[in-house]
Order: C-alpha cells, then sequence, then structure tokens
C-alpha cells in the first residue's frame, strides 16, 4: 500500500478517482489511497459524484467495497445518508448543496467506519465542497467517480487523476489493455504549446461560441455557432487554422470541421473531460489535423484489479504487464483486491 | 371461409374499393422514382457484394460515385455495365475499382451502349437464375419435411451475436418453432447502409447482414433436418435500405420478411416518400423470390389504445393488401398484422379481441395474418403475463391465425433468455393442441357482443378509409390519422436518397423481375 | 417494482434487523428460482445445479423441474431456504420528492412563479428507438388515464423522437434554453443505455449548462437510485405517470428559481 504514497505528489491536493468503466474498481483504490495516507496529517477527505459505500452495486446488486474511514479524516455527504454508515461523523458545515440523498453536509470522523456517500451532482457543487473541506482542514481531498463518468477529472476540480482499471473491462488481457489504451488516450491529450491558443479559447468561453483564427495571422478571431456556419466555413477555407470550442466536443462537430478545412485544424477543447470522440472519428480526425486542449489532465497513476465483477479472473501480472506497455510513463498499480466472498462455496 | 360474424358485404367491397384507390395512387408516385438503396439493391441484384477498406458496402460506394456524377436519374444498371465491359473485372471487381477511383462511372459512348445493355442484362439474369434456384431448394425442403400444422408458431431470436442466435434459434426449432425471426440491432432500420460481414455485437438485436443471413441459414436447415421440418427464417425488409433487404432476402432464401413503409413512417420516422418508393420496388422483389411478408399494423395499438383504435389497424391492413396485391404479391404471401393489445382487466376484453381476429380473419380469408401477443400490459410480472399470453393463445386458435408471434412472459424486461422461449412454446403447443377444432365448432351469438363489435370496427374501417381517400395517403399521415402519430412529407429521414427517374431511366432488374412474376413465384404453401 | 411509499402495517413478529424471505412461516426464507444451464440434463448437471443454489446462499435446494432444452441446454426449478437476511434499519434509498399536484395545482403553481411556460425537451437518446415510455409522458394523450405534459399550458414540450445522439440533444438543448430534459431509454442489452446516460451528463457537464437544466432520465430499469449514480437529478421507472413527472419538474424549479 505504500505504492500509493509515491504517486500522490505534495502539490496534488484534489484527486479524482475515475473508472475505465464501472466495477473497474473505484471504490477499492479510494479505500487503498485512504490506507495509504494513514499516517499522514492533516487527514484526508473523501467525497463522490455518484453514490459510494453503499452495500449492493446499484446495478448488479452484488456486494460492493465499503469505504472505511479512519478518526480524523473528512467527508462530505447527505446527511441522511451518515446513518447508513457505521462511522460517527461530527457535522461541521452545510454547504447549501444538495445530493439526491438530502441537503450535503461536510464533518469529520469521530469514530471509524464505514460511510455512505451521496452523489455531488453538478461541478459547481463538488468545487464547492471540496473548497469547503479544504478550509475546515482536510490534506488532501480525494473524488471518487461514478460509473465510467468523467466530471471529477476536470483540471478545474481536481489537480490529479488516478485511472481505475481492470478484468471487467473484458475477458482477456489484451482486450482489458487495448480498452484502457483507448479510455487513457482520450484522458491525456496533450496540452496546446501555442500561447495565444489560451486568449482564442477565452474569447470562445466569453462568447460560448466557436472562436477560429488563421494560422499565424494578427486578424481578431471569427466567433461561429457552429463549424458550418459561414463565418467558420470562410476561416476553415483559408488554410491552417485555429478553433476553440467552449463545450463539448463531438463526432458531429469534428465530421463537419473536417471536410471544410482546405488546411491543417488545430481543434481546441478545454480540458479532455469535454472531448465525446468516439475511437474511429478521433483517430480519423488527428490522422489529418491536430486535437489539443488548453488545461491537460495530470494522470498519476492507473490502478489494475485483476478481478472482474462478471465472475472472471485474469493473471495479475500478466495484466499490469499489459497494461504498463500501453500505459506510457504512467505508473500502473494493483492491489490485493479480492473477489467478493462466496457464501457457501 | 365460413361466415360467422354476419359481417355486411358491401361494407367490406366498399371498404376495398377505398383502399385499391389510395393504393393505386401511393404506386402512380412510386413509379416515377428511384432512390439510392433501390438502385443499391439493383447492384446488389447484379452481384456486387464485399466492403471497402472502411466496411462501407461497394453499392454504397458506387451509388454515391452515381450521384456525385450526376448519373444516378438514370439508373446504375447501365453506367455500371459500362464500368464491368470497359475494364473486363467482375461486378465485384470493378465496384471496388470504382470505390478506389481507379475506375470511372459514365454513360457508355454510342458505340458501347448496345455491348453494355447486354452486360447489364445478363447480370441481371444471373440474379434471376439464383433466385429461381432458391425458390427450388425452398421447395424441395418444403416437398420433403413440410412444416407443421397452422398456425406457424413465430419466435424471436435477438443476442446481437449471430452466433448466440444460431444456437437459441435450433433450441426454439426443436421447441416447436417454426419461424425464427432474428431482431435486428435497434438502430439498424436508420443506416442508410447494410453493415458487412458476421456481427457479434449488437444492441437490442443483431444486425442483419447477408452474412449473418447466410449463418441463419445454414443453422435452420441444420435444425430442420433434426426436427423433420422445414424452419422458416425471417428478417426485416425495412428502414432506410429495405430494397437491398428485401433483395438479400431473395438471394439468401428468408422466408418471411417484415415489410411495411407505414410502419417505418410513423414509428421509425422515416420519410414517407423515401419508403413508399422503396417499398414498392421491395414487394416486387418478395412477390418474386416466394418470401411472405409481415406488416406491422400491430404497432398502432402500443401508442393508440387498442379499443378505441380497432378500426385503424383494419383500415391500414386493407390499404397494405391493396398495395401488395398491384406489386404481385400473393394473398398467401400476406402476413397482414395485427395484435391483441386491449387492457387484461377490462371486462369481456377477450370477446373483442376475438371479435377483432375473427373479422380480419373473415376479410382476408386467403392471408396467413400475422396474430401479434400482448406487449403494452406487459408488466414485469411474468406469472401474470404467462397467463395474458395463454388468453392469446387460445383467441389465436379459435379464430384460424396463420402465422403466432409467441408472448414472452419477460416481454417489456428484456431480450427472452433461452426458456422463455421454450416455455412460451409448450404452453402454446399446449393450447393450440388442445383447441385445435375449436374454431369448427364456435359459432357467435347473433346479435351478440361478437359481432356486434365486429360489425362496428368494419364500419369506422371504412369510414376511415374513405376520409384517407379524400385526403390522399400523404394528408392522412400528416393529420394523424394512424396511431396518433403525425408525419409530413417532407418530414423524417431519407428524403436526400429520392430522385425523380431521368427520361432515359432504365432498369434491367426491374424487366426481370417482371419475367419472374410471369412465371409465378413458386406457391409454397402446404 | 419496489415502492416509494413506506409500509404502511407490519407483520406481527417481523424483526426488522433481519428480515428475511417468507414462504408460510416467519422467516423461512424459502425462495424460488429458475434457471438454464449450457450443459444436458442427467445425474452430474441435476448436482450442478444443487450445488449453484447452494452457492447462491439457499440451504436445502430442491430441484423440482428439470427440462431439456436440447442443443445441450437444460431448465431448472428450485426451491431453497434463503440463509441471509438484511438490515432494514441500514437502509437508505433516495425518494422522488415532490408533492402530489394536480394539473391545475402545477398549473397555477408555475404561471405564479415562473410566469412563463417551462421548455422541456423529451427524447430517447442514443440508438433507443423504444418512444412508446417518452411518448407516454409528454404526448397530449397520456398514459393510465392522465394526459402528458403536452396538455399543460405551464410547458412548452419538444419531443425530439428515437435514436436522438448526445451531441444533437445537447444542441437541441442549447438551441431551445430548455429548462429541463427528459431522456429515455428501454434497451438495456450489454448496458449500452447506462453509457449513453452517462456520456449525457458529462456532456452536459462539459458544456456549461449542468446548473440551469433538470436533468431527468427513465426508462423500465431506471430507478432514482440509477439516476443519482449516474449524476441525473431524477429518475423514473416503469409505471410513472406524466403527472408525476410534471409536478416533479415544477416542484424541482420552484425549489431551485422560486
Amino acid at each position: 500500500m505504500d505504492a500509493i504514497a509515491t504517486v500522490l505528489p505534495q502539490d496534488v491536493r484534489v484527486v479524482a478517482v475515475v473508472g475505465c468503466s464501472k466495477n473497474a474498481g473505484k471504490t477499492t483504490t479510494l479505500n487503498a489511497l485512504l490506507e495509504g495516507l494513514g499516517g499522514t496529517l492533516p487527514r484526508p477527505g473523501v467525497l463522490s459524484i455518484g453514490i459510494d459505500g453503499e452495500e449492493a452495486d446499484f446495478w448488479l446488486g452484488v456486494p460492493k467495497p465499503r469505504v472505511e474511514v479512519a478518526r480524523g479524516d473528512w467527508v462530505a455527504t447527505a446527511e441522511a445518508a451518515l446513518a447508513a454508515g457505521t462511522a460517527v461523523v461530527e457535522v461541521k458545515e452545510r454547504t447549501g448543496g444538495r445530493t439526491l440523498l438530502g441537503d450535503l453536509v461536510v464533518g469529520q470522523v469521530v469514530r471509524a467506519g464505514t460511510v455512505l456517500l451521496a452523489g455531488i451532482r453538478a461541478k459547481d457543487d463538488v468545487r464547492a465542497a471540496v473548497a469547503a473541506m479544504l478550509r475546515l482542514g482536510a490534506g488532501r481531498v480525494l473524488i471518487d467517480g461514478a460509473y465510467q463518468r468523467l466530471a471529477a477529472a476536470d483540471p478545474e476540480v481536481s489537480d490529479g487523476t488516478i485511472i481505475a482499471t481492470g478484468a471487467v473491462l473484458g475477458p482477456t488481457v489484451d482486450e482489458v489493455a487495448g480498452r484502457t489504451r483507448e479510455f487513457l488516450q482520450r484522458l491525456q491529450v496533450p496540452a496546446t504549446t501555442h500561447a495565444a491558443d489560451r486568449d482564442l479559447m477565452a474569447t470562445a468561453v466569453a462568447a460560448n461560441r466557436l472562436a477560429l483564427r488563421l494560422e499565424g495571422s494578427g486578424d481578431p478571431p471569427v466567433l461561429a455557432e457552429s463549424p458550418s456556419a459561414p463565418e467558420a466555413a470562410w476561416i476553415l477555407a483559408g488554410g491552417d487554422a485555429v478553433v476553440a470550442v467552449p463545450g463539448a466536443v463531438g463526432d458531429d462537430l469534428v465530421r463537419q470541421l473536417a471536410p471544410r478545412a482546405t488546411g491543417r485544424v488545430r481543434l481546441l477543447a478545454q480540458d479532455p473531460t469535454r472531448l465525446f470522440l468516439s475511437p474511429m472519428e478521433s483517430s480519423r480526425f488527428r490522422r489529418q489535423h491536430d486535437l489539443r486542449v488548453i488545461r491537460p489532465i495530470r494522470v498519476l497513476a492507473i490502478t489494475a484489479n485483476p478481478f472482474s465483477v462478471f465472475g472472471w479472473t485474469l493473471p495479475r501480472p500478466g495484466m499490469v504487464e499489459a497494461i504498463r506497455a500501453v500505459a506510457g510513463n504512467v505508473d500502473v498499480l494493483s492491489f490485493d483486491v479480492h473477489p467478493p466472498p462466496c457464501p457457501g462455496a | 371461409m365460413e361466415r360467422k360474424l354476419d359481417l355486411d358485404p358491401g361494407a367490406i367491397a366498399r371498404s376495398r374499393d377505398a383502399a385499391g384507390n389510395i393504393a393505386e395512387e401511393v404506386l402512380r408516385f412510386a413509379a416515377d422514382r428511384t432512390t439510392v438503396s433501390i438502385e443499391r439493391a439493383v447492384l446488389r441484384w447484379m452481384g456486387v457484394e464485399g466492403g471497402d477498406a472502411d466496411c462501407i458496402p461497394l453499392v454504397n460506394r458506387v451509388v454515391d460515385a452515381a450521384v456525385a456524377a450526376g448519373l444516378l436519374e438514370d439508373g446504375i444498371a447501365l453506367p455500371f455495365a459500362e464500368a464491368v465491359r470497359s475494364s473486363g473485372l467482375d461486378p465485384s471487381g470493378a465496384a471496388r475499382a470504382i470505390s478506389e477511383g481507379r475506375l470511372a462511372l459514365a454513360r457508355p459512348a454510342p458505340g458501347h451502349e448496345e455491348a453494355a445493355r447486354a452486360i447489364a442484362r445478363d447480370l441481371a439474369e444471373t440474379g434471376s437464375e439464383r433466385i429461381r434456384r432458391t425458390n427450388r431448394t425452398r421447395q424441395a425442403f418444403l416437398d420433403r419435411l413440410g412444416e407443421g400444422p397452422r398456425p406457424l408458431l413465430y419466435v424471436i431470436v435477438a443476442s446481437g451475436n449471430i452466433h448466440e442466435d444460431t444456437v437459441q434459434a435450433q433450441v426454439c426449432a426443436k421447441a416447436g418453432a417454426q419461424v425464427i425471426a432474428v431482431i435486428r440491432s435497434t438502430a439498424q432500420s436508420l443506416l442508410d447502409y447494410i453493415p458487412e460481414g458476421a456481427t457479434t455485437e449488437g444492441y437490442g438485436g443483431t444486425y442483419a447482414t447477408q452474412a449473418n443471413f447466410r449463418i441463419m441459414r445454414a443453422a435452420l436447415d441444420e435444425a430442420s433436418e433434426d426436427v423433420g421440418r422445414y424452419v422458416r427464417q425471417c428478417n426485416y425488409a425495412s428502414g432506410l435500405c429495405m430494397p437491398e433487404m428485401a433483395t438479400l432476402g431473395a438471394l439468401e432464401r428468408l422466408d418471411v420478411m417484415l415489410n411495411d413503409a407505414l410502419y417505418g413512417i410513423l414509428f421509425r420516422d422515416i420519410n414517407m416518400q423515401r419508403t413508399l418508393t422503396d417499398q414498392a420496388f421491395s414487394r416486387r422483389v418478395s412477390a418474386a423470390a416466394g418470401i411472405l411478408i409481415n406488416t406491422g399494423e400491430d404497432n398502432y395499438l402500443t401508442t393508440a389504445d387498442a379499443f378505441e383504435s380497432a378500426h385503424t389497424v383494419l383500415a391500414s391492413e386493407l390499404i397494405n393488401e391493396q398495395i401488395a396485391l398491384r406489386c404481385g404479391l400473393k394473398p398467401w404471401q400476406l402476413g397482414l398484422g395485427h395484435a391483441m393489445q386491449m387492457n387484461p382487466f377490462r371486462e369481456d376484453m377477450f370477446l373483442y379481441e376475438v371479435a377483432q381476429a375473427r373479422m380480419v380473419r373473415e376479410i382476408f380469408p386467403e392471408c396467413p395474418l400475422k396474430y401479434m401477443p400482448p406487449t403494452k400490459y406487459m408488466t414485469g410480472d411474468i406469472f401474470r403475463g404467462h397467463v395474458q399470453d395463454a388468453l392469446f393463445s387460445l383467441a389465436s386458435v379459435m379464430t384460424g391465425q396463420g402465422i403466432h408471434l409467441l408472448g414472452m412472459m419477460t416481454e417489456a424486461m428484456h431480450t427472452p433468455h433461452i426458456h422463455d422461449r421454450t416455455l412460451a412454446l409448450e404452453a402454446t403447443r399446449m393450447i393450440v393442441t388442445a383447441a385445435r377444432h375449436l374454431e369448427d365448432e364456435v359459432q357467435f351469438k347473433p346479435g351478440g357482443i361478437v359481432q356486434t363489435r365486429a360489425r362496428e370496427v368494419l364500419g369506422r374501417a371504412q369510414g376511415l378509409l374513405e376520409q384517407v381517400r379524400d385526403e390522399g395517403l400523404f394528408g392522412a399521415l400528416a393529420n394523424g390519422r394512424f396511431a396518433d402519430i403525425r408525419r409530413t412529407p417532407e418530414g423524417g429521414r431519407g428524403l436526400d436518397g429520392v430522385l425523380a427517374k431521368g427520361p432515359r431511366y432504365w432498369n434491367p432488374v426491374e424487366d426481370a423481375l417482371d419475367a419472374l412474376l410471369a412465371e409465378g413465384a413458386p406457391e409454397v404453401t402446404e | 417494482m419496489s415502492s416509494d411509499n413506506p409500509p404502511t402495517r407490519m407483520a406481527s413478529g417481523v424483526d426488522l434487523h433481519a428480515v428475511r424471505p417468507y414462504g408460510d412461516t416467519l422467516s423461512d426464507g424459502l425462495v424460488q428460482l429458475s434457471f438454464s444451464l449450457p450443459i444436458p440434463p442427467g445425474p452430474e448437471a441435476r448436482e450442478a445445479a444443487r450445488r449453484l443454489a447452494a452457492q447462491m446462499g439457499l440451504n436445502e435446494p430442491q430441484i423440482y423441474h428439470e427440462a431439456d432444452l436440447g442443443y445441450g441446454f437444460s431448465f431448472w426449478i428450485l426451491y431453497g431456504k434463503c440463509r441471509f437476511h438484511v438490515d432494514l434499519t441500514r437502509i437508505v434509498v433516495p425518494k422522488i420528492e415532490a408533492p402530489a399536484m394536480s394539473l391545475e395545482e402545477i398549473n397555477d403553481l408555475l404561471r405564479e412563479k415562473a410566469g412563463r411556460r417551462l421548455r422541456v425537451v423529451g427524447a430517447c437518446s442514443g440508438t433507443d428507438a423504444h418512444t412508446v415510455g417518452i411518448d407516454a409522458i409528454l404526448n397530449m394523450k397520456g398514459f393510465a388515464g392522465e394526459y402528458g405534459l403536452e396538455r399543460y399550458p405551464a410547458f412548452e414540450v419538444f419531443n425530439l423522437g428515437s435514436q436522438v445522439p448526445n451531441e444533437v440533444l445537447l444542441a437541441k438543448v442549447r438551441e431551445l434554453k430548455a429548462d429541463a430534459v427528459l431522456v429515455s431509454q428501454v434497451v438495456t442489452q450489454k448496458d449500452v443505455h447506462l453509457n449513453n446516460l452517462a456520456e449525457w451528463v458529462d456532456m452536459v457537464e462539459a458544456d456549461g449548462l449542468r446548473n440551469d437544466l433538470l436533468m431527468v432520465c427513465g426508462g423500465p430499469r431506471i430507478t432514482h437510485e440509477v439516476a443519482l449514480e449516474l449524476g441525473f437529478d431524477a429518475g423514473f421507472g416503469t409505471g410513472t405517470t406524466p403527472r408525476t413527472v410534471a409536478a416533479w419538474i415544477a416542484h424541482e424549479w420552484v425549489r431551485r428559481h422560486g
């Protein structure tokens, strides 16, 4: 478990745990982080954007690992959810935010045990809860993702991200590694190296429209509703271009963009959580053009779980090896998680 | 057909007359047009198979090239045959060369035109010969093995993986299934191409592809030998690729295909100009290939109330019948759709459903009819669901339905599990056997609930058909006459694939179809 | 189907800390079970079925029916005594918070608090083609004797129909400045609808629209709890009537903006 501390640099105060798939091992990773931070002061805080620490998986009904907190740890959850865990939590602050289980509170654990983390739905509420925990004295904040949602990995929410992957992604090592690579490619879209791109994105965000300009041109940027708008087409017809998208980037957008481009396009998104390109469209686009973000995600580590909730187990060394091969210089860790006990077996 | 409902023959005749007028208007509209999918079907008929490096079918690449070159309004056959002639390649080879830009599509120079036309006619004839052979194979199976008594028990498989589907289909055949339908992946009706190859991933169903058709056909032929009766294969000639699906069905020996433009218009928001044009061609193909078509009126009752809107089902069945007969289909090929969808807790619901089923039976005495089980009031209470399905089976056997789609107790929950189908087949066979001659024994009380209800529904259907005749079918659809859904002639998907035929339009497959239909498709009823 | 209402009456003698299935005697734990195995029936298959039931937590598993499905498959019906229990007092379930209101009350509330019609967008998103659910909630004629949202003067409804990709839905929500979005998902194969719903929530968040939008999902396998996990504001399952959805939208909008 000490390995976990090595992947958390000092400057990373807010850590998101996201899964390549649901049941990939997010909660196990979260518990390992909490345990790994066992001796550290000040104590960490935890919150979830889904629902965490419940007894059974919301979809499969199978037993799930519980979220285990120690004395001094911080939690942000619904007040009503505190009854469902065995830990005793002293409520310190009501943030005014809401979860589906009721009003959100930030509290500190006075007796160790399990907690039920009720999901905080909106990104702004997550940021408010994180800020409250840090202000009240938490050393770090760990955010558990939900399902395979990426919102918590947004660099405006978290300083770094840990990816949970595992056998649940497929029955063979190669399939798991392949799908992990796809996920990683999406999260690791590189930052732009052009200083002027930031200004272009700021223009796009302020206007809530696409902002376009010709590469190297000193002309003011052009705003457009979509790549097929005449203003956009005019820029794209002029040669190499830079296009800043303030919101979500999906297949439709690049399908409209690519045929209109006469030169090379550098497509800018705010950060990788805004990217919703299918692997096919993404690779097709990137063969001829460039995809960049303003704020990259710092991927701290990948955790690999050899047990699948669907009942199969992959050889741990082989799986870790295969994931290392696609992980580049990102650390790959595998914890001693065990399959849920099989009663009567 | 014994007349038990005392229906007014004049009302039936007037209704059919109005439906005939509606059908003629629709077919006049279709005759002046072609579509990208009809032209792709022509290429498939002429032997083009396979896809390019990105798995886009070659027929799409060729037709897209013809659109780009402004050639399609005169039909794909002649420029394509010219490409075959000038290159010396086989049809698939020429199509591949066109898709890779190594070969251009063009009208033949005057000196080559006759040679190109001859090649096109030869390729069309090759397709016809394949279809004749397919028809003979089916007939040989039926002559040797038969297919068991009516109603034909029809079940669906929908695992998403064709190789799982074949296992489940064989288990169904053993349990008594006579028709196996492979439900398509949910988005497929809106794809403007047919995916290539054997597929193992689908959503809510399995992609219909030429390779999957072949794989299922082989599995069902094997099962037919095992169980000693011919098991029919069913899929969908519907959606944006309707004509191509019908053509693949004809080439790969499908026996039953769902084929209903009205269904696509109402429930898949496919453009009406596109799909009614596609349907005219598709039905001619099915007619020539001895394929039994199923129509989708049963679906109206999933959105509209089954008691209040029963007459819309009958009206639409008459329209579908009249279009189909004019496309060369014979009555034995028309599995007109209807369903048991009334609230099971409604008093005398069973009587009303029997009235409807018997009425349709008497109005279409030579059509097999496709009777669909309850879905709307299925709840997840599998025990109650099994009883609802039993009521349905009893109504089916006592009114003489020809194709009986089995209800699943797990309807509204998930695609059926392997034993769901076996349990449904066992229960249905028990009921059908137990009540085998009930139909012959039953008379309905003169002026009773059943007779009165049937007469009312017929009367309302006649009124609706006369209204639709006055509005035109396009107008009626725009006014929401069916399923409470409104669709406009310019709305929906696929309008950009419709072309007015040019003055030089030529399609040798149409001529081949005329020839096949003149020979008379083999009648494969027992 | 789980009920949203707490039981009004408990059978006598039930230990709420240890609730077990009931056959004909309190806490007998009796459960019925059926499944197929991909092996032909026979003595070994019989023992395999029994052991599987034991591993599922059933004591004294009894096989009452076995059948040969053919082609190497067998079907089994068993009964057994469940050896587990649950502690009802530790269960926390998210529930829809909205008072029951009539059509008129909903209209009156929104007329007073919003002073305009709320724009409601509905779609079967992704590859889903099954519009029955969304139509039942939105269409004028409604479902189960209740009018759909189109009938409410307080709502302006845009039903986008079936198979609407998330990206298209997002563009529409932006264009119409929607107040609430209802997505319906029926197809359940391989969890495709869950992936699609999760992506939808992330996409709305990525586009900066999350705070101003009431996000609702519905479908036969959707519960409020699934909605919570996926990041929606509400989830509605089978049997939900239009008025329940309308009341929730009105109540929640007023809570946020009123």
